[in-house]
């Protein structure tokens, strides 16, 4: 399947969350330790030039990550003491036209549920701000695909596999409402509601070479960029981390999408 | 006095134009992305912090690239040289060269001094620059230039040339480096562009 392909899939299958109405928020995210660990990266890479492509492992070391996605309510917070991420204020460069128009007013998400609700159509600079403003920082793909892993999820993962297809599945672009509490899947390191819930930004979105060569029909690194006839997927069947892979090397810093959030990790 | 009367009319009716003018105007300019909105940490290969506002600076060709590179790094710079060379001398002084590291952790200021010597970059008119990761992710994301380091130490990374006019604004972004002096060059040279 080509790059092109996947990423038109997650182009078409915007998702919809169809969550209880209850929010589950509390507003304030708490945070649970990560302990160190290894990660099989998606995409595979060779030693040196010349040499076959194998799986890299990248070990990651012990973090804190937030249970829970970052909330409109914990937004407003933030901006409101940060004149230059309010919606009439935010620079062009750190935001595309789309920054929080989900909200009533500059300063007014709306409704409670809203409140409660994964914070997006907030962009990565946006995102990394708020981070940064409590100390913390958006988590790098390893980090996230680390905590979200298989494994962490026991017995649960079936379950858990069943939601994320069923998410992608659900056309619809908005996320209006964050699921009861009883409705979110958790990892056995107390983190939730990493799938089923919202995609969200990863520090090194960036990191992810694999957007123009799809459309020449041409292999990866035909003079756009240099190194990179590295690629191929240790697990080309691994549908849900492709999806996720294909999805973050569509986005650009800038770029604010309707159910497209965050949370922290220090 | 009926004239002077006139006149002065006329003085404050220019002063009102202007600022009814001016506003749409002023937030037009407001409304565009510039590169130059970053807080700027970087620091030159010779240790001075760089002002991305510039006076006297008309056409920015910059790019991120990191030294121990072997490849296609040289051949950017070597582009970007490219470009230097065909400029008309009314442009001198007024064109400046930036290449932004990437690998902070080994593209150190004396590492960059020794670069610039080594490329015979053009004292005054060449910055390289070093920042902390974070710095070059937020520069990367504004200019759409991917990179990711390899297990191996390598980075791979776009191949990309972006020229900036004087308020920091991407004016043109080539990623075939062979036609991307050709397209940059013709930017700064076209008489609309001045």
């Amino acid at each position: 399947m080509s790059n092109l392909i996947v990423i038109e899939m997650a182009a078409a299958l915007w998702p919809l969350l169809l969550g209880a109405g209850v929010a589950a928020a509390t507003g304030h995210a708490t945070m649970h330790t990560i302990p160190a660990g290894d990660y099989q990266a998606f995409i595979m890479e060779s030693s040196a030039r010349g040499k076959p492509v194998a799986p890299v492992v990248v070990p990651v070391g012990q973090f804190e990550a937030d249970d829970l996605p970052v909330t409109n309510e914990e937004f407003l917070t933030f901006v409101k003491s940060n004149f230059k991420w309010q919606r009439g204020n935010a620079s062009p460069t750190f935001v595309d036209k789309g920054y929080l128009s989900h909200w009533r007013e500059d300063l007014n998400v709306g409704t409670r549920e809203l409140m409660a609700a994964p914070a997006a159509h907030v962009s990565w600079f946006a995102a990394r701000a708020y981070c940064q403003s409590k100390g913390k920082r958006l988590p790098s793909i390893s980090e996230w695909e680390y905590m979200a892993r298989p494994e962490a999820f026991g017995k649960d993962w079936v379950n858990v596999q069943a939601r994320i297809l069923e998410w992608y599945a659900s056309p619809g672009s908005e996320i209006r409402v964050m699921p009861a509490m009883k409705d979110l899947f958790c990892t056995k390191d107390g983190v939730c509601g990493l799938h089923g819930v919202a995609w969200e930004w990863v520090e090194d979105f960036g990191s992810i070479i694999a957007t123009e060569e799809g459309r020449g029909g041409s292999s990866p690194g035909d003079g756009l960029f240099c190194g990179a006839g590295a690629l191929g997927a240790t697990d080309p069947t691994n549908y849900m981390a492709f999806m996720r892979y294909a999805f973050r090397s569509s986005l650009k810093g800038a770029y604010t999408i309707g159910h497209l959030g965050f949370r922290c990790v220090r | 006095m009926v004239i002077s009367a006139f006149v002065v009319l006329g003085r404050q009716l220019a002063i009102i134009l202007c600022f009814v003018l001016a506003v749409p105007l002023m937030v037009r300019a407001e409304g565009q992305a510039s590169v130059y909105d970053i807080e700027s940490k970087w620091v030159d290969q010779q240790g001075k912090p760089l002002a991305f506002k510039a006076p006297g600076i008309q056409w920015t060709v910059l790019s991120m690239a990191y030294t121990s590179c072997e490849s296609s790094c040289p051949l950017i710079i070597q582009k970007m040289q490219g470009i230097e060379k065909k400029l008309p001398t009314a442009l001198d002084g007024k064109v400046r060269f930036l290449v932004f590291s990437f690998d902070g952790k080994r593209d150190t200021v004396p590492v960059l001094a020794a670069y610039t010597v080594k490329r015979k970059l053009t004292a005054g008119n060449w910055f390289l620059l070093t920042a902390p990761e974070d710095e070059a992710r937020t520069l990367a994301s504004i200019l759409d230039f991917r990179y990711k380091q390899l297990a191996n130490g390598d980075f791979s990374h776009s191949n990309q040339i972006t020229l900036l006019d004087h308020s920091g604004r991407i004016v043109a972004q080539a990623s075939d480096l062979v036609t991307a002096p050709e397209t940059l060059l013709e930017k700064i040279l076209s008489p609309a562009s001045k």
